[in-house]
C-alpha cells in the first residue's frame, strides 16, 4: 500500500482548535494567531508533510513548537507566522536528519537554543548550519 | 476480510506512539508504510489461522489484536520445532545446510521484530527447500521453512550417515560447498533403488542404469500423456511404499517429498532420452 493513499485522508480540525486555544498562552507575549493565519499555518502544515514524505498523527508538532519559541527574542507579533511556519519545515527537515526515534521536545529544545544563542534569530543559518551542533552537542 | 482505512489508520497510529513511545508527532513515510504493513500482517495472519472460537466476525482492533497473538504463538511453535530438531540436526558435510540451519535460523528468531516489522523476513534462506515459499515472508515463511527442514532431517536420520554421505559424495565430490538441496539427491536414490527393486546394501552397476532407462523409456518419451501420467503415477507410487515402509506412512513427508516428483520425472525422461542418467542420479 503506497504511504500517499491514505497518509493524505488525515483530518486537521482538531489542529484549528488546538491552535485558537494556544493563543490564550501567548498572548501574553503578544503573539497571536487569526484564523486566517492558522489556516496558512495548517495548510503549510500538509504542504511540508507531504514534501518531506512524513506523516503526523494525534495533534502534530505545531503546539508543542508555539509554547517553545513563544518567549523568543527575536519573533514579534508581525513575524509570528511566517516564522512558525519556517520553524516548522525546519523542525520536519532536522526530524529526518535525526530519526524518528529521537523525540520532539529534544529537537525543539535544541532548535530553541541554537536560534537564540548562535542564530541571532537568523532562521536560514539556523536550518542550513545548526544541527552540525547536535552531534558535538551529544558528545 | 477488507478494513477500510478509516479503521486501519487508528491502529498504525496507536503503533506509532508505540513506536516513538509518545515522544513524536510525526513519523515519516517509510515508518508509516511499514507499520501499516505489520498491522495488515498481522490480520492476514490472524485470517489464516481461523477465527477465534464464538466469534463471527472482528472489528479491525480485534482482528489486529488477534492477528498479533497468532504471530507471537506462531513464533513460540516455530522455536520450539527448530529447538528440538536441532538437538539431531545433521548437515552431512554440506556447509550451506550447517550455516543456514545453525546461524541464519537463529538470527531470525533473534531479531524478528514481533510488533513493529512482523512482516520482515530478515534471512535469505540460503539453502532450497522442496516447497515453494513464493509470497510468504515474515513468520509464516520462516514457519515453512522450518517445518521444511524438520521433515528433511528425519527422512535423512532414518539412513545412516554414511550411507547419506557417500551418496552425496557419488553425486557430486565437491557436494560440501554447494547450495542445492541434498535431500532429493539421497531421495532420488531411494526411489531408483524401489524402481529397480534392488536393497540399499546392493551397489549398483552399469546394467542398473540401463535397466532404469528401460523402465522409463518403457513410459514413453513422447509428448503422450497418457504415458507421462503413467511415469508420474509409477513415481507416485514408489514414494508411498517408501513412506509406509521407512517412515511409517508420515503425512506431511510424503507431501514434501513429492514436491519433487515432477521435477524428478522430467529429468528421468530427459536423462534417458539422452542416455545420460549415470550424470544426473546416483543408484
Amino acid at each position: 500500500m503506497e504511504a500517499r493513499d491514505w497518509l493524505e485522508h488525515m483530518q486537521d480540525g482538531q489542529q484549528k482548535r488546538l491552535l485558537l486555544e494556544m493563543n490564550a498562552a501567548t498572548i501574553e507575549y503578544g503573539l497571536v494567531l487569526s484564523k486566517e493565519e492558522i489556516e496558512m499555518l495548517l495548510q503549510e502544515r500538509k504542504n511540508e508533510l507531504k514534501r518531506q514524505q512524513r506523516v503526523e498523527f494525534g495533534e502534530g508538532i505545531l503546539p508543542k513548537l508555539i509554547m517553545e519559541f513563544c518567549n523568543s527574542a527575536y519573533i514579534y507579533a508581525d513575524n509570528y507566522a511566517e516564522t512558525i511556519v519556517r520553524l516548522q519545515a525546519i523542525f520536519y527537515t532536522f526530524k529526518n536528519e535525526l530519526g524518528d526515534e529521537i523525540p520532539d521536545t529534544e529537537i525543539l529544545q535544541f532548535m530553541y537554543a541554537q536560534y537564540e544563542q548562535f542564530c541571532g534569530g537568523d532562521l536560514d543559518y539556523l536550518e542550513s548550519a545548526c544541527l552540525e551542533n547536535w552531534e558535538w552537542r551529544q558528545e | 476480510m477488507n478494513y477500510q482505512l478509516e479503521e486501519l489508520v487508528p491502529l498504525v497510529a496507536a503503533l506509532a506512539d508505540k513506536y516513538t513511545m509518545n515522544e513524536s508527532t510525526s513519523i515519516s513515510y517509510t515508518k508509516a508504510n511499514q507499520l501499516m504493513e505489520a498491522v495488515l500482517y498481522c490480520i492476514d495472519v490472524g485470517e489464516h489461522s481461523g477465527l477465534p472460537i464464538g466469534k463471527q466476525k472482528l472489528s479491525a482492533q480485534e482482528a489486529y489484536k488477534y492477528g498479533y497473538e497468532c504471530v507471537f504463538n506462531k513464533v513460540k511453535e516455530s522455536q520450539k520445532r527448530y529447538n528440538e530438531m536441532l538437538l539431531t540436526f545433521h548437515a552431512y558435510g554440506n556447509e550451506n545446510y550447517k550455516l543456514t540451519v545453525e546461524q541464519a535460523i537463529p538470527g531470525f528468531f533473534h531479531y524478528y521484530d514481533i510488533r513493529y516489522a512482523p512482516q520482515e523476513t530478515g534471512i535469505t534462506m540460503d539453502y532450497p527447500i522442496l516447497t515453494s515459499l513464493y509470497g510468504e515472508c515474515g513468520i509464516q515463511a520462516i514457519s515453512k521453512y522450518v517445518d521444511a527442514i524438520c521433515l528433511e532431517q528425519k527422512f535423512l536420520n532414518a539412513l545412516p550417515e554414511a550411507y547419506v554421505r557417500q551418496i552425496l559424495y557419488q553425486f557430486d565430490s565437491d557436494y560440501a560447498s554447494q547450495y542445492y538441496n541434498i535431500c532429493n539427491i539421497v531421495f532420488r536414490n531411494l526411489m531408483c533403488h524401489i524402481m529397480l527393486g534392488k536393497s540399499l546394501e546392493e551397489t549398483s552397476t552399469k546394467e542398473d542404469y540401463e535397466k532404469l532407462r528401460k523402465i522409463v523409456l518403457f513410459f514413453g518419451n513422447d509428448s503422450s500423456v497418457r504415458k507421462k501420467r503413467s511415469l508420474n503415477e509409477n513415481l507416485q507410487q514408489c514414494l508411498t511404499v517408501l513412506v509406509d515402509n521407512a517412515y511409517k506412512g508420515d503425512v506431511a513427508l510424503e507431501q514434501y517429498l513429492r514436491n519433487d516428483l515432477k521435477n524428478f520425472a522430467t529429468e528421468l525422461r530427459l536423462t534417458a532420452k539422452y542416455n545420460s542418467m549415470e550424470n544426473a542420479f546416483v543408484i
